[in-house]
């Protein structure tokens, strides 16, 4: 039942996070790479897990253990998430002072600009 | 220290003291050109300790294999090293002595050697997750090398490439997340092993898995149908920049296949059909689409992707023969294409644009520069003698041993169509009167850092000459590590067995 919801869930993310990229607005397409970032981290968590079991501390006596490693996957994502979203806003910035406001905005790359 | 991490951990250290030199910026140079010469000669150690075949296997903190993270080193990584660590050093001899070094921002040196640390790990790396970690780390400083000289319209192509490349990553930690579900290991020889324990069919979702991370290495390679983020991103970032990762980067999504492939369908299957579509389209899709450009950077952008098909087109015929050819040919490319991309830099830094319509007669301005280019422009095209010719020749062979016409076809046309866009550079860019307005060239030969530039090119054009000439030995070393990779159970018993290093 968890796992169902949590699911339905991630596909509302992805599904909202695509939406807002190709909407074009720059914020828009900052927060939907953020989403769709983030739902991958869901997804991973949600693969990874093993119902009813305990977390992964040795002798607390359980029968079986969380598997601990797309919990280590997901912290590495994370970060590099964390990395990539800094650039994402920086270059989301850089643009917008270019004045361009939508990814339709700024001219195809010019043929013969010096 | 085991040699196997030296090409990443020396780049990483250097990119530590480049950015630690930031004040200094003399010293940083010098660096810079230590870290790559250090990279190089580890790079020439392990391509000696693993040419007879050996496979090269670290495993990290001593851990069990299988339980280790791994870097893993054969034939072809070290082939690949070796591409990487010479273009890479001459981009930067060149990059030295480019007129804008002294504008440019001074991340630059910290930056490109982190991206020489996450290429390097691409090529080794023994797992899954780590080759999204190291492909992230490649991407993030190759984003910031994209905007250090950035105009608007760079900011645009930049901000394409970003999110591509961001959605194509996050598609990779998802598949991979689904592949250690089902096979609850990421280590590629495991992997392997678990898959050829299933019998050649899979379920469902581990095969959606698979063909969602080749599917991603096919964006990272610039395969069609997802290549055109390519020629926005490309062409206008600073030369030297644009040149390492036009001839290096693509390539990294290309090996990633090649060593892929045969990991996920030992017996090709799906992959291989699929495959060879993909490279009949990126070839002539690339070829066409350079063939329209007009101007120099443009359509050397838009053969990036035409070359690419040839490679995928090695791996897709699935025989030793042709990814020999394959592989042979993403050595020869990368030489090749960056030292085409140092040239068209050259050009337009000294008359201030590449547009074919305003630029003609550098050849009698830069007489050595137009000698490279002609060198490499018809390498690239495939003409006899040069080192362009051997790996489509090893391709159409097997082509026509195999039966597939149709693509043997779409590769000669797209070889015309590559010598035509070829001409179209020459007639445009060198050949023709002097335009007038600009003062001719006496102030340029002055400048000191004209020599830097030309020795970046000079490496390459030398290389590519050296590669053609010595082609018997180097096709016979690319038709071994073909075999090395076609053959999966070696790489298997290399890694998880007692083969590894201690």
């Amino acid at each position: 039942m968890m796992d169902i919801f949590a699911s339905l869930v991630i596909g509302l993310l992805v599904s909202c996070g695509f939406y807002l990229i190709l909407d074009g607005r720059l914020q828009r397409v900052v927060l939907g790479v953020l989403l769709v970032t983030h739902s991958a981290n869901l997804l991973l968590m949600l693969m990874g897990r093993r119902p009813s079991c305990a977390p992964p501390i040795l002798g607390s006596g359980a029968d079986c253990y969380q598997d601990p490693l797309p919990q280590a996957l997901i912290l590495t994502a994370i970060v590099i998430g964390m990395g990539m979203a800094a650039f994402v806003l920086m270059l989301a910035r850089r643009l917008r002072e270019a004045g361009v406001e939508t990814t339709d905005d700024a001219p195809r790359v010019p043929e013969d600009a010096p | 220290m085991n040699v196997l991490s030296l090409p990443v951990a020396l780049a990483f250290a250097g990119a530590a003291l480049a950015a630690a030199l930031i004040p200094f910026p003399r010293f940083q140079r010098w660096a810079g050109l230590a870290t790559l010469l250090a990279v190089g000669a580890a790079t020439a150690v392990i391509a000696c300790r693993t040419a007879d075949g050996t496979m090269l296997a670290l495993h990290f903190g001593n851990w069990p294999a299988g339980i280790a993270i791994a870097f893993v080193a054969d034939r072809l990584a070290a082939f690949m090293l070796a591409a990487s660590a010479v273009t890479m050093t001459a981009c930067y001899v060149y990059a030295l002595g480019h007129p804008a070094a002294k504008d440019i921002s001074p991340a630059f040196t910290p930056l490109y050697l982190v991206m020489l640390a996450g290429v390097n790990g691409c090529f080794l790396t023994g797992d899954f997750f780590n080759l999204f970690v190291f492909f992230e780390v490649m991407l993030i400083s190759s984003y910031g090398l994209l905007v250090l000289r950035a105009d608007k319209a760079q900011l645009r192509g930049t901000l394409a490439y970003v999110v591509l490349n961001l959605m194509a990553s996050t598609v990779l930690l998802v598949s991979v997340g689904l592949l250690y579900g089902h096979l609850g290991t990421v280590n590629m020889a495991f992997v392997a092993e678990r898959l050829a324990a299933l019998g050649g069919t899979y379920p469902p979702m581990l095969e959606a898995a698979l063909m969602f991370i080749l599917g991603v290495f096919a964006v990272k390679a610039a395969a069609f149908p997802l290549c055109f983020w390519l020629p926005e991103a490309y062409p206008r970032a600073w030369a030297p920049v644009s040149a390492a990762m036009g001839g290096l980067l693509t390539k990294v999504g290309v090996y990633c296949l090649f060593r892929s492939v045969p990991l996920f369908y030992p017996d090709g299957g799906w992959a291989q059909e699929a495959l060879l579509y993909v490279a009949g389209a990126t070839m002539l899709v690339g070829v066409l689409g350079a063939v329209a450009q007009d101007s120099f950077r443009r359509v050397l952008s838009f053969h990036i992707i035409s070359q690419v098909g040839y490679m995928i087109f090695g791996v897709a015929l699935f025989s030793p023969l042709a990814v020999a050819g394959g592989i042979f040919h993403i050595v020869h490319n990368a030489l090749v294409k960056t030292a085409l991309f140092l040239v068209g830099g050259a050009v337009e830094a000294r008359f201030g644009t590449g547009a074919f319509k305003r630029i003609s007669g550098a050849a009698r301005t830069m007489p050595l520069m137009g000698a490279a280019f002609l060198l490499a422009a018809l390498s690239i095209a495939g003409i006899p003698p040069l080192s362009g010719f051997y790996g489509k020749l090893a391709l159409l062979l097997d082509a026509f041993g195999q039966g597939a016409y149709v693509l043997a076809g779409v590769s000669l046309v797209t070889g015309l169509f590559t010598l035509m866009s070829m001409v179209k550079i020459w007639d445009g860019v060198f050949w023709g009167p002097f335009p007038k307005g600009h003062a001719h060239g006496k102030k340029e030969r002055g400048r000191p850092g004209g020599a830097m530039l030309g020795a970046g090119v000079a490496i390459l054009v030398v290389a590519s000459l050296a590669v053609a000439a010595f082609s018997g030995p180097i096709f016979a070393y690319a038709r071994e590590a073909a075999e090395q990779i076609l053959d999966v159970s070696q790489y298997v018993r290399g890694v998880l067995g007692d083969g590894g290093a201690p």
